[in-house]
């Protein structure tokens, strides 16, 4: 399914909010991703062509980092051509396009435990190469540290109880110096009976002990009780 | 670099990871999924029969007995001989037309039983095949829900035998105020015969036992594949006439 937006407003549409990713100016704005694979709509998003390239629709509903740029109104720190471990890849909505944004040179290493997400994760790196995915534990970093190198970016999107310590372990192990990661936090899962504000602010102090904690975002009203921490090594 | 080296292990991963325990999992699933529809299915169907034969579909409210009773013919003067009911209805009658789209719901309600039932002998063999020791146990699908909720055999093998005696009453274990009410004697385990069939005082006990073997049985698979069931089903005879004539 392929809408074509009108020529003379096009022109004006497309604003850069960092490598790949765009804002388009419709009736409402809204954030694309430069189509790796034109012509291919990876979970059922919106494609959009304009002046020979293709472009994907970026649902803040579904992916956390998406809810992060609406709500910080800029980018992040990948740009085309790092290298980007992803941990929680699930079945790869939001690696689809950290995909797009890192470009052919680019890489993700994907990791995800899951058996049927995996399975479909993998049918997505079929289709896109710069896609790496990893079936393991994201706790085992003795393992993924056989097949992953060094990365310029992490993200991390596991709900888990102990997703804090299993991103300090990642970033010790694979994070560049000097370089950003970003933790989505699903205080729900951390803590149920807490407040959702306590339970971020204890991790973000968590955080604080290791990095230097760049930003808070609140993933409201697109993703509730959730936060994407910022975090630079 | 190229990424099918990554994709080549996963794929291995996945290949590795998958086992006749997802196989058990997905067909209880399917069984349990399948009874529902059934259920739905059977409730506006009896409904609509009850509009057409109300003396009959009075007798035969069970859903097994409806299913029985109607796949050899719907009408009223078939049935009536069947049941002794009287051939002068006070339903509605219904057209030839109407009782066929009617007789179409009830043959598909009956291939759904039929479907279940060879579903649930199939799954009876899996586990005979694969499973010796634990087969013994096997009793209204006792054994595949276990292996389901527990996370594989080797699943059931690391728990303690007191989490398999309450495995599938979850919810009335956590839920329970302040947690100082005594904890559910059993969960999956209360289908087996053994359990169900003890009085009320000595089934917590029984479930016990019978908890203590099925984890050893699932020790055995896990670790020896030995078929060492001759042997722990006389232990558990023994443990359970000991506590009967208490």
């Amino acid at each position: 399914m392929i809408k074509s937006i009108p020529h003379e407003r096009a022109i004006v549409a497309l604003k850069s909010v960092m490598d790949n990713v765009y804002w388009l100016q419709r009736e409402r704005r809204l954030l694309v991703s430069t189509n790796l694979v034109p012509g291919q709509s990876v979970y059922g998003e919106r494609l959009f062509s304009e002046a020979g390239k293709e472009y994907r629709e970026w649902i803040p509903l579904r992916s956390k980092l998406a809810a992060a740029i609406y709500n910080r109104r800029r980018g992040f720190e990948i740009k085309a051509g790092h290298s980007i471990l992803y941990l929680g890849a699930s079945s790869g909505t939001t690696v689809s396009h950290v995909s797009d944004i890192v470009g052919e040179h680019g890489k993700v290493y994907a990791v995800e435990v899951s058996e049927e997400m995996g399975t479909r994760l993998i049918l997505l790196s079929e289709k896109r190469k710069n896609i790496f995915p990893v079936i393991e534990d994201a706790r085992r970093v003795d393992v993924l540290s056989q097949s992953v190198p060094r990365c310029d970016f992490i993200y991390q999107d596991i709900a888990q109880r102990d997703q804090v310590e299993i991103f300090i372990k990642n970033a010790d192990a694979f994070l560049k110096k000097g370089c950003f990661g970003a933790v989505a936090i699903k205080a729900k899962s951390i803590d149920i009976f807490k407040s959702s504000k306590s339970v971020i602010d204890e991790a973000v102090s968590q955080l604080r002990r290791r990095f230097i904690v760049a930003e808070t975002i609140d993933l409201n009203p697109y993703q509730r009780d959730h936060s994407l921490v910022m975090v630079k090594n | 670099m190229d990424n099918s080296d990554f994709i080549k292990r996963a794929r291995e991963t996945i290949k590795l990871r998958l086992s006749v325990d997802d196989l058990i999992a997905k067909l209880v699933n399917l069984i349990d999924e399948g009874e529902k529809a059934e259920n739905s299915l059977f409730k506006a169907a009896y409904d609509a029969y009850f509009l057409y034969y109300p003396e009959a579909a009075a007798i035969i409210s069970e859903r097994d007995r409806f299913v029985e009773t109607l796949s050899g013919g719907l009408e009223r003067d078939v049935v009536c001989g069947r049941l002794g009911t009287t051939g002068e209805s006070m339903g509605y009658d219904m057209s030839a037309e109407d009782a066929q789209i009617l007789s179409v719901y009830l043959n598909e309600l009956k291939n759904m039983s039929d479907m279940r039932t060879f579903a649930e002998r199939h799954l009876d063999k899996t586990v005979a095949d694969n499973y010796p020791n634990l087969a013994i146990f096997n009793v209204n699908m006792v054994i595949p829900r276990l292996i389901t909720l527990g996370g594989g055999v080797k699943g059931l093998a690391f728990m303690p035998s007191s989490k398999v005696q309450i495995l599938g009453a979850e919810r009335t274990l956590f839920s329970r105020p302040g947690r100082r009410e005594a904890s559910p004697k059993y969960g999956v385990l209360f289908k087996h015969p053994l359990v169900e069939g003890a009085p009320q005082d000595k089934r917590g006990k029984i479930a016990k036992i019978l908890a203590a073997k099925i984890n050893l049985a699932a020790k055995i698979e896990t670790f020896s594949e030995n078929d060492q069931s001759a042997a722990i089903k006389k232990q558990l005879e023994d443990e359970v006439r000991a506590v009967m004539d208490k």
